[in-house]
């Protein structure tokens, strides 16, 4: 006489006999071992059960109410190993190094807004990531590109958060940061690029060297300035008008921004304020272009070597100069620091309309 | 080595192609598509179809719903989705491409 046992299959009740119990519950418990890590394992198994249940049931009739072990031997037969496909058990990789595995192979690193610790819409943290550089270097490289395109970066940083896709799980997380993460790997990458950069200064250092054995510290003789003498009076009067409006420009958005208002005129209380800053960053690109065109224009055939170093030189001191600029106008004029503490919110509201407005232009779609 | 045995990675591979295919015909579950199967080279049992279907699945390959049956309780029936559909198309082109070329080289 054989003990038997009443099992629970998924839901459904089969009374069965010991041995056949036992190596029923076996095979569940290879199978669930076998999909340790698949994030459908309890679903698999669910639908094993189920199988098992149907096949059960077919052994089952009015006159018998009991599934042997032979039969539960055939039904495991047929139900066969757990095998899992390829493509499952690389993922299994990657849920395993979540929880410290760290030899895993490097997984291809990826592009994702990171909305933890974001200030607007996780951009710069996704960029940062992404780059293996610290997330408020790249903000800060982000401000300065802004305020050098005049606006245009802003406008770039609003694509960006609507083309680049949030990272929303572990994995996508662990995506956007590529290989794993650990000391041993950052200071090898640091060895290597800092080979790669004094390589490649050498070289620019024995290419000036050559340049000015060659020629002396006498600018080169196709020097722009000395043979268009009219350029001389005409580029500083257009680099004058250009960074005076551009000053123009920074005291209205400060004051719109601060006061909600330009001088007397007010901001129509309808307007949101990013709306009112878009319509300035718009009108003065508007208002510069013609300059910027002839500045160009007149610069032209000036495409010398001396002039692209002077050009570098200029760059380097107009971006140490505005940074410093920016550095003690933040710490000691309060109305500036007003505005640096109320641009996040409003970027924010910002990015928040255009959400609401492409969701509502794919609900009418 | 039984010729047979030399192609088990290959059957194992196709096995994914295959499944698109029987899918491809309409609503199935998973008996039909073990049934299609098992008169085949092909034959595969529940312990390798489940666990392949969820992998499927979540790569949006196919999706399935539950629908009541007078037999039992309710089964999943599975469907392909677009990016199923053009995946099974791709696959597709390549199998007639592999065949032209095994035909081709033993010329």
């Amino acid at each position: 006489m054989q003990r038997v046992i009443s099992i629970n299959l998924n839901g459904n009740a089969y009374q069965i006999d010991e041995a056949g119990c036992d190596a029923l519950r076996d095979y569940l418990d290879e199978a669930d071992r076998a999909l340790a890590g698949n994030p459908d394992r309890r679903e698999i198994v669910a639908d094993l059960e189920q199988a098992i249940a149907d096949k059960c049931q077919a052994f089952l009739g009015p006159h018998k109410s009991v599934v042997t072990a032979d039969e539960v031997a055939q039904i495991i037969k047929e139900m066969g190993p757990i095998e899992t496909p390829a493509g499952a058990a690389a993922e299994d990789e990657a849920g395993s190094r979540d929880t410290g595995t760290r030899d895993a192979a490097p997984r291809p690193r990826r592009l994702y807004r990171i909305p933890d610790g974001a200030m607007i819409g996780g951009v710069c943290n996704g960029l940062g990531a992404y780059f293996g550089v610290d997330a408020t270097l790249v903000r800060f490289g982000f401000v300065i590109t802004a305020l050098l395109t005049k606006g245009a970066a802003v406008l770039g940083y609003v694509v960006a958060m609507f083309v680049i896709p949030e990272a929303r799980t572990a994995e996508q997380r662990a995506d956007a940061g590529g290989a794993p993460f650990n000391a041993r790997e950052v200071i090898e990458r640091a060895k290597q690029q800092a080979a790669e950069g004094s390589r490649t200064w050498r070289r620019e250092w024995r290419r000036q060297q050559r340049h000015w054995r060659r020629y002396g510290w006498a600018p080169s003789p196709a020097s722009p300035y000395g043979s268009m003498p009219a350029l001389l009076t005409l580029l500083p009067l257009f680099g004058l008008v250009h960074l005076a409006l551009f000053v123009t420009l920074c005291a209205m958005i400060v004051s719109l921004v601060n006061t909600g208002g330009i001088l007397d005129w007010r901001l129509p209380d309808t307007v949101p304020l990013w709306a009112g800053v878009l319509i300035l960053l718009v009108g003065y690109q508007i208002v510069v272009s013609p300059i910027r065109a002839a500045h160009h224009w007149a610069a032209r055939p000036q495409a010398g070597p001396a002039v692209q170093w002077l050009a570098f030189w200029n760059a380097i001191c107009w971006l140490l100069g505005l940074a410093f600029v920016l550095w003690i106008a933040s710490n000691h004029v309060p109305e500036i620091r007003e505005f640096v503490q109320r641009v996040p919110s409003i970027a924010r509201d910002f990015g928040f309309a255009m959400r609401d407005f492409f969701a509502r232009e794919a609900e009418q779609r | 080595m039984p010729p047979n045995d030399k192609f088990a990675p290959i059957r194992k591979g196709l096995l994914e192609f295959l499944i698109l295919k029987i899918v491809a015909t309409g609503k199935v579950y998973v008996a039909d598509i073990l049934s299609r199967l098992s008169d085949t080279e092909f034959a595969t049992q529940e312990g390798t179809l489940y666990p392949l279907l969820s992998k499927m699945r979540r790569d949006g390959l196919l999706d399935y719903e539950w629908q009541e049956s007078d037999v039992g309780p309710p089964r999943k029936y599975y469907e392909l989705t677009p990016r199923g559909r053009g995946q099974l198309a791709e696959l597709t082109d390549y199998w007639k491409r592999l065949n032209a070329t095994i035909a081709q080289l033993g010329r």
